[in-house]
C-alpha cells in the first residue's frame, strides 16, 4: 500500500470521527497556548524591568511547570478515550484485512497531523493572547504598560518541544494498544456484561474516615502556624475521600437505599436508583477527577481573589504611616522622646517634610493560653507546641491612644483592654511569670480590634492588652525579664512619620535614608543601645504587594481557567459515554412501555444528578476548607473574614455559572447522540 | 371473539425532504381470535416488523386502523400510549432487550413498578410464573451472568406478568441454540394452550410450525395463510417451509 493511502485514509478518519478528535485538538491548543503564555510571561524583558519582578517571575515559572504537568494529564486522558472509542473501528480495519502495522502506521499520520495542527495552533493562539495576557498582567500588578509586541522564539521551540514530547509518548502508547489488541475482542469490545458495581465496606469506612479527618483538621485547627503545617495533610485526607467517595461510599449509600423495598419499587426511584448506581461506577473516578478540579480551582480563586481584594486593608495594618519605624531598646529605660525628634529630624534631612511623627511603645514576649483569660510563661521549648503560643503585646494606654485606639476610654488601674483574633475574649486576664509573679486585669469590654503593624503578618497568634500607662509596660518587662533571664524581651518603640508629600520618591529617599542611618544616629558613638530595626515607607510597600498579590491573583485565574478546560473536557467525554450507552438503554425502555417522555426526564435527571454532585461535593470542600484559609490569609494580614466570605461567594458563583454553561453546552451532544 | 381486527393498514416511509417515498405496508388486514397463536413469516425487507411496529403501538399507520378489543389504537393519543403498551401489550424480542442494570427479578417488575404496584403484590403474581418458567431460583441474577435461554424466559416472564390481551414477540428464537428454542416454543404452546393470544414474527420454519396459523408476508401485503387446524407438527412444519419455499423463489399468489 502507497504511503498516499494512509494519509488520506488518516484524513478521512479525523473528519468522521470529528466529535471525538475536535476536543482533543481543542485540548492540545489550549494546553499549548497556556504554556507558551505562562512560560513567555516568566521571560519576558519588559516584566524584568519591573520592581518586584521576582514574585512575577516565580509565579509564573510555578505556573508554567504545574500547566506542563497538567496538560501531560489531560492529553493522555483524552487520548486514551479516543483511542477506546475507535477500537471497534480499528478491529473493523483488521477484519477487513489490514495488517497491526498498517494500522499503526495509519494512526501515526493521525497523530501527527493531530499534534502538529493543534501544537501549530497553540503556538498562534499563545503568541496573539500573549499581549493580552501582558496587559491584564500589568493592569492587575498596577504597573505602567510598556509598548511593543513580543515573541520569544527560544520559548516557542521550548514549548513545541516539551508538547512533541507529549504527544510522542500518546503515539507510543497508541502504538502498543495497537501491537497488544486482538480483533475479536475488539469488535466486541464495547457489548461485555456489566457486573454490578460491589460496594466495599472497608473501603467506604476508610473514605467517611478519610474526609471526616481531613474536615476535623480543617475545623479545628486555630493558628496559622497550624494550618500550614496541617494544611497538606488535610488536602491530602480530602482528596483521598473525595476519591473514595465517588468510587465507594456513594455505591454503598445506593445499595443501602436498594435493600429498601418499599423505597426502591417506587417508579421514580427504581429505574433512578439502578441507573444511578452503574452509571457511578463507570464515571466514580472521572467525577471525582472533576470535583478534584473544580475545588482546586475554586480554592485558589477565592484565595487570590480574597488577597488582591484585600490588598489595601493589609496595607493599611502593616504600614499604618507614610513611613513606620520601629526600634528595640536594649536598655529599658531609654527615652523615647528622644527617638521621636532623631527620626522627624533626619526625615527632614533626606528632603521630605514631615507633617506629623508620633510614637508608642510596647512589649512583645511568648505565653501559652491555657484557657479562661489564663496565660502563662513557660521556659521550655514553645516550639515543640505550638497551638495555644501566643506573642503577648503589652501597650501602655496613654501612649498609643492617638495612634492605636482613639475610641477608648482610659483604662483604671487593674483594669485593662484586650484584642486578638478569637471569637471570644474572656472578662479577666492573668499571666503567670512564675518566679516574676503573676499579673492579674480586668478586661473591659470594646468594639474594634486593632492591630501593631510589626506583627500584622506574623505566624504566631498575638494578643494585645492594653494597660492603663508605662508602670504597666514596666511590670511587664520586669517580670518577663525575671521569667526568661538572657532570653528576655526588650521594649521595643514604633515610630509613625507622616509626610506631606504621598509620592513613592520622597518616601522611598526618605525611607532608604532612615534605614541606612537611623541606627547608627541613635548609637551615637559607641555604645548600642539600640537593637534591629525595621522602616516601612507604605508606598514602596504598596508596590510590592500589589506585584506579589496581583501575580498570585493572575496566575490564579490563569491555572483557573486552564483547569476549568481540564474539567470541563472531562465532562464533554462523559456525556458522549454516557449518551453511546444510554441509547441502548433509552430504547428498550421505551419497548417495556415507558414513554418518551419519562424515559427522557429520568434519564435528565439522572444525568444532572451525576455532573453535578461534583459541584455539589466541591462546595462542600470549600464550605470546610474556609476556616483554614481565612487563618492562612492571616500570613498575608487579610483580617477581614466577612470580605474573604464575599469573595469566597462571588468566586463560586462565577464558577458555578461558569458549570452550568459548560454542563448545558456538552448535553446537547449528549441528547444528539441518545435520540 | 375478535381479539384484533387489522384493517387497510398502509404504511409509506418517506425521506425527510419528501424525495424517496417507500411503501413497506400495502393494504394489510386480518383479525386475530381470542386465544389465538399467529405466526408471521416473510423474507427481510417484507414488512413484518412494521407491521409488529404498529401493532405494538411504537409506529403509527399512514392509513388504516388497529382495534384491540375494539379499540383503535392508532387514535390513542401519545400521551397515553406508555400506559396502553404497558396495560395490554407484552413483549419478547430476538435479543431479549433485558435491561443490564437490573436483576432478573427487577427486570420482571419494571412494567408492574412501572404502573405503581408495590413488591408484595409484585411478588404474588412473580411467584408462579416464574415457577411455571423455571427461572426461580435465577431471579437474583443479572443478565449477563445467565444463559441466552434464560434470559428469554425471563424476558417471557417479563411480557406475562402484566397479564397482557396480547404478546407480541419478534423472532423470539433468533438468539437461541436449538434447545433453547424448543423449549421456548413448547413454553409458547403452553401458555396459548392456557388462553394467551400469541403473534410472533419469525424466520424460523420450526418456530412458526408451533403456531395455529401461519401469515406469509411478500412486498408488504399479505400473501398467503395456512390454518393448521387438524395438522400434525411434522405436517404443518411441511407445508411452511413448502410455502416458503414457493414465496423465495419468486411465485406469484395463486391460491
Amino acid at each position: 500500500m502507497s504511503k498516499h493511502i494512509f494519509a488520506k485514509m488518516a484524513v478521512q478518519n479525523i473528519k468522521s470521527n470529528r466529535r471525538i478528535f475536535f476536543p482533543y485538538l481543542l485540548t492540545i491548543i489550549g494546553t499549548v497556548a497556556g504554556y507558551y503564555i505562562c512560560l513567555a510571561l516568566g521571560n519576558d524583558p519588559g516584566i524584568m524591568e519591573m520592581r518586584g519582578n521576582a514574585y512575577v517571575i516565580s509565579m509564573m515559572n510555578i505556573g508554567s511547570a504545574v500547566i506542563l504537568f497538567f496538560s501531560a494529564i489531560f492529553l493522555i486522558y483524552t487520548n486514551s478515550f479516543v483511542v477506546k472509542r475507535r477500537q471497534k473501528e480499528m478491529g473493523l480495519y483488521s477484519v477487513l484485512g489490514m495488517g497491526k502495522r498498517h494500522i499503526a502506521l495509519m494512526l501515526s499520520v493521525e497523530t501527527l497531523i493531530i499534534g502538529a495542527v493543534g501544537v501549530a495552533a497553540g503556538i498562534g493562539v499563545g503568541v496573539l493572547f500573549y499581549k493580552l495576557c501582558l496587559l491584564a498582567l500589568y493592569k492587575i500588578v498596577d504597573f505602567p504598560v510598556p509598548f511593543g509586541f513580543y515573541v520569544s522564539f527560544e520559548m516557542v521551540s521550548q514549548t513545541v518541544l516539551l508538547f512533541a514530547v507529549i504527544i510522542g509518548f500518546t503515539l507510543l502508547s497508541n502504538l502498543w494498544t495497537v501491537m497488544r489488541f486482538n480483533t475479536i475482542q475488539l469488535m466486541g469490545s464495547q457489548k461485555a456484561g456489566e457486573k454490578e458495581p460491589k460496594a466495599s465496606w472497608l473501603l467506604t469506612l476508610i473514605g467517611i474516615a478519610a474526609l471526616g479527618g481531613g474536615y476535623y483538621i480543617a475545623l479545628n485547627v486555630t493558628t496559622a502556624v497550624e494550618a500550614l503545617a496541617f494544611y497538606f495533610a488535610a488536602v491530602f485526607l480530602v482528596i483521598i475521600g473525595t476519591y473514595l467517595l465517588f468510587t465507594t461510599v456513594s455505591i454503598a449509600v445506593m445499595k443501602l437505599l436498594k435493600r429498601n423495598l418499599r423505597f426502591y419499587y417506587k417508579s421514580r426511584n427504581f429505574i433512578a436508583l439502578s441507573g444511578m448506581l452503574y452509571r457511578m461506577k463507570r464515571n466514580a473516578v472521572g467525577l471525582a477527577n472533576i470535583c478534584i478540579l473544580s475545588t482546586m480551582v475554586l480554592v485558589m480563586l477565592s484565595g487570590t481573589v480574597s488577597l488582591y481584594v484585600g490588598t489595601e486593608d493589609s496595607i493599611e495594618s502593616r504600614c499604618p504611616a507614610d513611613i513606620t519605624s520601629t526600634v528595640v531598646f536594649k536598655d529599658e529605660k531609654e527615652d523615647m522622646g528622644g527617638i521621636v525628634d532623631t527620626v522627624r529630624l533626619m526625615a527632614a534631612e533626606s528632603g521630605a517634610r514631615v507633617e506629623r511623627t508620633a510614637a508608642y511603645r510596647y512589649i512583645a514576649f511568648a505565653a501559652m493560653y491555657q484557657g479562661e483569660g489564663a496565660f502563662t510563661t513557660d521556659s521550655g521549648n514553645y516550639a515543640t507546641n505550638s497551638r495555644g503560643v501566643f506573642n503577648i503585646v503589652v501597650i501602655p494606654y496613654d501612649e498609643a491612644k492617638e495612634l492605636l485606639f482613639p475610641e477608648l476610654t482610659p483604662p483604671e488601674k487593674g483594669q485593662a483592654y484586650m484584642a486578638w483574633s478569637r471569637e471570644t475574649r474572656p472578662t479577666r486576664m492573668t499571666i503567670d511569670f512564675g518566679p516574676g509573679g503573676v499579673m492579674a486585669f480586668e478586661l473591659l469590654s470594646m468594639e474594634k480590634n486593632f492591630v501593631v503593624s510589626y506583627f500584622a503578618n506574623d505566624l504566631t497568634e498575638t494578643c494585645y492588652l492594653v494597660v492603663p500607662d508605662a508602670s504597666g509596660l514596666m511590670a511587664a518587662y520586669d517580670a518577663q525579664a525575671s521569667r526568661y533571664g538572657d532570653e528576655k524581651s526588650h521594649i521595643r518603640c514604633e515610630v509613625r512619620t507622616e509626610l506631606t508629600k504621598k509620592d513613592y520618591e520622597t518616601q522611598e529617599t526618605c525611607r532608604n535614608y532612615l534605614f541606612e542611618n537611623l541606627r547608627d544616629r541613635l548609637n551615637g558613638d559607641g555604645e548600642n543601645r539600640f537593637m534591629s530595626l525595621r522602616v516601612d515607607g507604605r508606598e514602596s510597600y504598596r508596590r510590592e504587594v500589589y506585584t506579589m498579590n496581583g501575580s498570585f491573583l493572575f496566575i490564579g485565574i490563569f491555572l483557573g481557567l486552564i483547569f476549568v478546560m481540564g474539567a470541563a473536557l472531562i465532562i464533554y467525554y462523559k456525556q458522549v459515554t454516557e449518551g453511546y450507552d444510554d441509547r441502548e438503554r433509552f430504547k428498550i425502555m421505551q419497548q417495556v412501555g415507558l414513554s418518551h417522555k419519562e424515559v427522557k426526564s429520568s434519564v435528565r435527571a439522572q444525568i444532572l444528578m451525576v455532573f453535578f454532585l461534583p459541584l455539589l461535593v466541591a462546595t462542600m470542600h470549600i464550605a470546610f476548607d474556609f476556616p483554614i484559609m481565612l487563618l492562612l490569609l492571616r500570613l498575608f494580614s487579610i483580617t477581614d473574614g466577612l470580605l474573604v466570605a464575599k469573595c469566597t461567594g462571588a468566586v463560586f458563583a462565577v464558577f458555578a455559572l461558569l458549570y452550568a454553561a459548560v454542563y448545558s453546552m456538552t448535553a446537547g451532544t449528549y441528547y444528539k447522540i441518545v435520540s | 371473539m375478535v381479539m384484533l381486527e387489522v384493517n387497510n393498514l398502509k404504511k409509506v416511509y418517506t425521506s425527510r425532504f419528501g424525495g424517496n417515498k417507500v411503501q413497506a405496508l400495502t393494504d394489510v388486514s386480518f383479525s386475530v381470535e381470542e386465544g389465538e397463536f399467529v405466526a408471521f413469516m416473510g423474507e427481510s425487507g417484507s414488512g413484518k416488523t412494521t407491521l409488529l411496529n404498529i401493532l405494538a403501538s411504537l409506529d403509527r399507520p399512514t392509513s388504516g386502523y388497529v382495534k384491540l378489543m375494539g379499540e383503535d389504537i392508532t387514535a390513542i393519543p401519545d400521551s397515553r400510549l406508555a400506559a396502553f403498551r404497558r396495560e395490554n401489550l407484552g413483549f419478547v424480542f430476538q435479543d431479549f432487550n433485558l435491561l443490564d442494570t437490573f436483576s432478573l427479578m427487577d427486570n420482571i417488575f419494571l412494567p408492574l413498578v412501572l404502573s405503581g404496584r408495590n413488591y408484595a403484590q409484585m411478588k404474588v403474581r412473580l411467584n408462579p410464573i416464574a415457577r411455571r418458567l423455571g427461572i426461580d431460583d435465577i431471579l437474583n441474577k443479572f443478565p449477563y451472568e445467565v444463559s441466552g435461554g434464560q434470559k428469554q424466559r425471563a424476558a417471557v416472564a417479563r411480557a406475562l406478568i402484566t397479564d397482557p390481551k396480547l404478546i407480541l414477540a419478534d423472532e423470539p428464537t433468533g438468539a437461541l441454540d436449538s434447545k433453547a428454542s424448543d423449549n421456548l416454543l413448547n413454553l409458547f404452546d403452553e401458555i396459548n394452550g392456557d388462553g394467551q393470544t400469541i403473534l410472533m414474527v419469525t424466520h424460523s420454519v420450526k418456530a412458526a410450525s408451533h403456531a395455529k396459523r401461519v401469515l406469509f408476508i411478500k412486498d408488504g401485503r399479505i400473501f398467503h395463510q395456512i390454518y393448521r387446524g387438524q395438522m400434525g407438527f411434522e405436517e404443518m412444519f411441511q407445508r411452511v417451509s413448502d410455502t416458503l419455499t414457493l414465496l423465495t423463489t419468486g411465485g406469484e399468489k395463486d391460491e
